[in-house]
C-alpha cells in the first residue's frame, strides 16, 4: 500500500514536471520568434525607410508611388510621385525628407507635413542618395539600363554642381566627413573614394558585387550579393568582414546594423533574413517570403520593409539572447518526453496486473530486440520523409500556412476556408473539368490498345518473333517521361513541329493549329500525346494475364471451330478483367495525381485550359508558397484516390 | 488434307494481316524516337529549310554541344542513383528478412504501417515535405534526395522481399539458427543469396524510378551542379530555345542512353520490375 503512493506521489511529479517543460518551450519559442510586426499599413508594396527617432515617426517609401508617415502606428500623411521611392534620408534637425525616385527626381519633403519643398530633375531613374550633415550638398545615384550610371552633385537649392558618368551599375553613395569626397560601391565589387571630379582616390575591392551600401555612426558597409559584407572607414580600411551561411543560394538584397555596429542583419531577394552577432557567427535565420528592401536602426529596435505591405521590428535586446533561447528550445523539445514517459512508467507500476503484463511484453521484446534494431532504419525514414510531411498537412491544411506564416506562432486556424477557397476561387472546378476529361480518356486509352497489342503478339506464332515483337513494344519505354514529353511539345510545336510540317505536306494547312496555344486544342494535344497509346506496362500486364490462360482452354475452343473473335470475346476477355481491373484502377489513381507532363507542356495554359488540381496544388506549394491550401488541396485528392480503392476492393471481393 | 491446308492458308494470312497491324502501330511509337534521332544529326538550318530530310551531313557538332551542357549533371544524376538502390536494396533485405522469419510484439501493426503508405498519395504531403527538408537542412544538398527516395522506394521493396523470403524453406533458417548463425548472418548468407531475383528486379525497378523523377529534384536542388539529368534536359531546352534545336535533340538522347543501356542488358528485369507494382496492387 505504502509502495503505491510512492507511484501517485512520482506519477504527479511526472505530471507537473512535464508541463514545466511544455511552458519553458513555449517561453523559449517566444523569444526567438524575434519579429514583430508593427500595425501600420501603406496598402502596397513598400521599398523604403526612414526613422525619426525623437518623434517616433517612421517614413514609409514604396514601391507603387506612395509615400507615407506614421507617428507611433498613426499615419500622419502621404504623398504620391510617378515611380518607386528607393531611398530615404532623412534630416531631422531641419525638417526635411530626401526621396530618390526611379521617375527621374528626387523629391526634398517637409517631414513633418509632406509638402514638396524642392523637386530636383535627375532626368534618369535615381536610385539612392546622400545628404550632406549641414545640408549643402546633395549627391545622387541614376541608373539607366543595366550598366550605366551616373554619380551627381547637387547644391542645396538643386543646382547641379557636377556629374560623373559610369559604365557599370554603381550601387550606394555616401558623403565622406570632409564634404568633398565620396564613396561609391559598384557592381565589380569595388568602393571607390572618389572626388567630385571623378578622380580615383582609393580603391577597396570586396570581390563580388556589391548589393548595397550603408553608413553607421563613421564607418560604411557593404553587402555583396553573395553574403560577404565588410565594414571600412573612410580611409578604405577594413574594420570588419564576415559571410553568411548561404547554404539557399540566396540573393542579397539588403543590410542593415544596429547602433553600436554590433548586430548585422542581411535580407535577401527570396525573402531570408540573416542575422550575425559581432563575433560573425550567424544567430538567427529567418523566412518572410518576399525581398527585403531596406533597414532602419533607433532606439534599440531594426526595422525592416520589403515587397509587400509590411513593416517588421527585431528588438536588438532579444538579438543577444536569441541563441541561448534557440538551442534551449531544441533541448526542451527533446527532453519533453521523459517525463512523460516517467509518468507512463509510474502509472504501470500503479497497478500489478497491469506490470505483469507489461513486464511479459518487454520481456518478449528484449528477446527479439534484433528485429526491431534491423527495422529502426526504416521506420525512422519513413517517420521523417514520410509520415511526419502526412500529419503536418492533415493538420495544416486547416490553417492559413503560407511562406510568410510559416512558423506556428504566426499560423491561425481557419477551419474548413481553404476548402472553401477551392469551390470559390474556380480554379479547382476547371481542374477537375480537364481531370475528368483525362481520365475518361486516360482510361479509354488503357483498354484498348495495349489489349489490342496485347492479343496480337500473343497470337504470333513462334516464341522467337513473339519476343521481339514484345521487346519492339516495350522498347519506347526507355525514353525518360521528361524526354518524351518534351519531344511531344515539340511535335506540336507550331513553326517546326512534326504534326504541322506533315499537315503542310498533306496540303492541309487549314488544319494547322498552334496546338498547345490554342484554348480549344490543348488539352487534346495533351490526352493525344504518346499516340499510339501502347503503355508498355498495361500491354505487359495483358500480355501476362493471356499467357497465364493456357493455351489448352483456347486450343479447346478451336476445335469447336469457334473464331479467334469468338475465343477473344468469350474466353479470354473474361479471363483478364482481373489485370483489366487493375490496370484500370493504376490509370485512374496515376491520372489524379500526375502533373509532370502538362506541368512541361503547356503550365496549365492557356489560361486555365489545362489545369488540373494536382497541378495547382504543385503551383500552390511552390510559386505561391499557399502551404496549407497545397495541404487542402492534398487532401481532396487523397480522398479521391482512397474512394477509387475502396471501391475496387469491394468490387474485386464481390466477384470472389 | 485439302481441309488443314485450307486451314494453313488461313493462318498463313491471319499471321501476315496482324503483322501489316503490329508494324503500323510500332512505326507510329516509334515515330517520337525517329524524331528525336534524326533532328539530333542535323543543323539548325536544315531543321527550318529542309523538315524531313534526312541529314545530308551528320552534325555531330550537337551531341560535343549537348554533352558538354549535360555533362556535369549526367554523372552526378549516376552517382546519385547508384548510392540510393544500394541502399534501397539493404533496406528492402533488411525489412523483408524480419518480417519473414521473424515473430515480434507489434508486427503485424508495423507492416500495416508500411502498407497504408502505398495508399496514400505523394502529392499530399508536397508542401510539408518540401517544408520539412527545409527545416531539417537538407535543402539544395543531394540528401534532400536521396533519403525521400529510399524512404518511399523501400516499401514495396520491403513487400516484394517478404513475399520471396517467406516462400523459402522454412527448415533452412532452423537449421542455420541450430549451427549457431545469428540473425545477421541468416540475412547476409542464406535470405540474401536466395533472394538475389528479386533483390535485382528491385534494383532495375528503382533505377528507374529515380531516374525520371522530376518534380521534387526541381523543387529542393538549385544549385546546377547537383541537378539531375531530367531538370537539366528541361533547363537546356528552354536555353536552347529555336537556335539550337539539333543539340536539344541531341541532349534527348543522350539522357535516353543510360535507361536504354538498362533495358538492353536487363529487359526481363525491367519488364518484371514494371510490372511488380501492378501485380502488387
Amino acid at each position: 500500500m505504502k509502495k503505491k503512493s510512492v507511484w501517485i506521489v512520482s506519477a504527479i511529479i511526472c505530471l507537473v514536471l512535464g508541463l514545466a517543460v511544455i511552458w519553458g518551450l513555449s517561453y523559449c519559442r517566444e523569444r526567438t520568434e524575434g519579429l514583430e510586426d508593427l500595425d501600420i499599413s501603406t496598402g502596397t508594396k513598400n521599398h523604403s525607410l526612414a526613422y525619426d527617432k525623437e518623434k517616433d515617426i517612421l517614413y514609409v517609401g514604396t514601391h507603387d508611388k506612395v509615400l507615407a508617415a506614421f507617428e507611433q502606428g498613426e499615419e500622419i500623411w502621404r504623398t504620391q510621385a510617378n515611380g518607386s521611392f528607393d531611398e530615404l534620408v532623412l534630416d531631422a534637425k531641419n525638417d526635411k525628407l530626401y526621396a530618390a525616385n526611379e521617375d527621374g527626381h528626387v523629391y526634398v519633403y517637409q517631414a513633418s507635413g509632406g509638402n514638396v519643398l524642392l523637386d530636383i530633375d535627375t532626368r534618369r531613374k535615381a536610385v539612392a542618395v546622400d545628404v550632406l550633415e549641414d545640408e549643402s550638398k546633395i549627391a545622387v545615384i541614376t541608373n539607366t539600363g543595366s550598366n550605366k550610371s551616373s554619380v551627381l552633385v547637387y547644391s542645396s537649392e538643386g543646382e547641379e554642381l557636377g556629374g560623373i558618368d559610369y559604365k557599370i551599375l554603381v550601387s550606394g553613395v555616401q558623403f565622406c566627413q570632409d564634404g568633398e569626397t565620396l564613396l561609391i560601391s559598384n557592381k565589380r565589387g569595388e568602393v571607390l573614394h572618389i572626388t567630385k571630379d571623378g578622380e580615383v582616390l582609393d580603391t577597396l575591392k570586396t570581390g563580388y558585387e556589391i548589393i548595397q551600401m550603408i553608413q553607421n555612426g563613421d564607418t560604411y558597409w557593404t553587402i555583396n550579393r553573395n553574403g560577404i559584407y565588410h565594414q571600412f572607414d573612410e580611409a578604405l580600411n577594413v574594420i570588419r568582414t564576415g559571410k553568411i551561411d548561404n547554404t539557399v543560394n540566396a540573393f542579397m538584397a539588403s543590410i542593415g546594423v544596429d547602433e553600436d555596429g554590433e548586430y548585422v542583419l542581411i535580407g535577401t531577394k527570396e525573402g531570408y533574413l540573416f542575422v550575425m552577432d559581432g563575433q560573425d557567427k550567424q544567430i538567427y535565420t529567418t523566412d518572410v517570403g518576399v525581398r527585403i528592401t531596406d533597414f532602419e536602426t533607433a532606439n534599440g529596435s531594426i526595422y525592416f520593409t520589403g515587397y509587400e505591405d509590411f513593416v517588421k521590428n527585431i528588438y536588438v535586446d532579444n538579438l543577444a539572447t536569441m541563441d541561448y533561447y534557440k538551442s534551449m528550445e531544441e533541448v526542451l523539445g527533446y527532453a519533453v518526453f521523459v517525463p512523460f514517459f516517467l509518468l507512463l512508467v509510474c502509472l504501470i507500476q500503479m497497478f500489478p496486473k497491469v506490470k505483469r503484463a507489461a513486464g511479459k511484453l518487454l520481456k518478449k521484446m528484449w528477446r527479439q530486440r534484433m528485429a526491431y534494431i534491423m527495422l529502426l532504419p526504416t521506420f525512422v525514414l519513413i517517420f521523417l520523409f514520410n509520415y511526419r510531411g502526412i500529419f503536418i498537412a492533415f493538420y495544416r491544411a486547416f490553417t492559413d500556412w503560407s511562406r510568410t506564416n510559416n512558423t506556428l506562432a504566426k499560423m491561425n486556424f481557419i477551419g474548413l476556408e481553404n476548402f472553401r477557397q477551392m469551390l470559390q476561387e474556380g480554379y479547382f472546378l476547371i481542374g477537375m473539368k480537364n481531370l475528368s476529361l483525362l481520365l475518361v480518356t486516360g482510361i479509354l486509352k488503357t483498354m484498348t490498345v495495349p489489349l489490342a497489342v496485347a492479343w496480337l503478339v500473343h497470337s504470333i506464332r513462334g516464341d522467337k518473333r513473339k519476343y521481339i515483337h514484345r521487346f519492339l513494344f516495350v522498347l519506347p519505354i526507355v525514353v525518360p517521361g521528361v524526354v518524351g514529353t518534351l519531344t511531344w511539345q515539340k511535335i506540336y510545336d507550331p513553326t517546326i513541329g512534326l504534326l504541322n510540317e506533315v499537315l503542310g505536306a498533306l496540303h492541309l494547312e487549314n488544319l494547322q493549329r498552334v496546338w498547345l496555344g490554342d484554348e480549344r486544342t490543348a488539352i487534346w494535344a495533351i490526352i493525344f500525346m504518346g499516340f499510339p497509346f501502347v503503355g508498355a506496362m498495361a500491354f505487359l500486364v495483358y500480355y501476362g494475364g493471356l499467357l497465364n490462360i493456357g493455351t489448352d482452354v483456347v486450343e479447346s475452343a478451336m476445335i469447336d471451330s469457334a473464331t479467334r473473335w469468338d475465343i477473344f470475346w468469350k474466353v479470354q476477355l473474361p479471363l483478364i478483367k482481373p489485370q483489366i481491373s487493375i490496370m484500370v484502377t493504376l490509370t485512374i489513381l496515376g491520372t489524379m495525381q500526375d502533373f509532370n507532363s502538362i506541368f512541361i507542356m503547356t503550365g496549365g495554359g492557356p489560361g486555365t485550359a489545362t489545369y488540373v488540381p494536382a497541378l495547382e496544388l504543385y503551383l500552390n506549394a511552390s510559386q505561391f508558397g499557399r502551404y496549407g491550401y497545397a495541404s487542402a488541396l492534398g487532401i481532396v485528392l487523397m480522398v479521391f484516390t482512397l474512394t477509387v480503392t475502396v471501391i475496387k476492393n469491394a468490387l474485386t471481393r464481390e466477384k470472389e | 488434307m485439302k481441309k488443314i491446308s485450307k486451314r494453313r492458308a488461313r493462318e498463313i494470312r491471319f499471321q501476315t494481316i496482324i503483322e501489316i497491324i503490329m508494324v503500323l502501330i510500332m512505326f507510329f511509337a516509334f515515330v517520337p524516337i525517329f524524331v528525336m534521332v534524326i533532328m539530333s544529326f542535323k543543323s539548325n538550318w536544315e531543321i527550318y529549310n529542309n523538315f524531313f530530310a534526312l541529314p545530308r551531313h551528320i552534325e555531330w557538332d550537337n551531341y560535343r554541344n549537348a554533352f558538354s551542357k549535360l555533362y556535369g549533371s549526367m554523372v552526378n544524376t549516376l552517382a546519385v542513383n547508384a548510392f540510393a538502390v544500394v541502399l534501397t536494396l539493404i533496406l528492402s533485405a533488411m525489412g523483408g528478412f524480419v518480417f519473414a522469419t521473424m515473430d515480434f510484439p507489434g508486427k503485424g501493426f508495423l507492416y500495416y504501417v508500411l502498407l497504408v503508405l502505398m495508399m496514400i498519395p505523394g502529392v499530399l504531403s508536397l508542401a510539408a515535405n518540401y517544408n520539412l527538408i527545409i527545416s531539417y537542412g537538407l535543402f539544395n544538398t543531394r540528401w534532400a534526395l536521396i533519403f525521400p527516395w529510399i524512404s518511399g522506394g523501400q516499401i514495396l521493396g520491403i513487400i516484394l522481399c517478404r513475399n520471396s523470403i517467406e516462400a523459402l524453406p522454412k527448415d533452412l533458417f532452423e537449421a542455420a539458427k541450430i549451427e549457431g548463425c545469428g540473425q545477421m548472418d541468416l540475412l547476409a548468407r542464406i535470405a540474401v543469396p536466395l533472394a538475389k531475383p528479386i533483390l535485382s528486379t528491385i534494383a532495375v525497378m528503382k533505377m528507374v524510378d529515380y531516374y525520371n523523377d522530376f518534380i521534387w529534384p526541381m523543387l529542393v536542388i538549385e544549385s546546377n551542379s547537383k541537378q539531375v539529368i531530367t531538370v537539366a534536359v528541361r533547363v537546356f531546352t528552354s536555353a536552347a530555345g529555336t537556335t539550337n534545336i539539333g543539340a536539344m535533340f541531341a541532349g534527348y538522347i543522350i539522357a535516353t542512353i543510360p535507361l536504354l543501356v538498362l533495358f538492353l542488358f536487363t529487359s526481363r528485369l525491367y519488364m518484371e520490375g514494371m510490372t511488380a507494382g501492378a501485380v502488387k496492387g
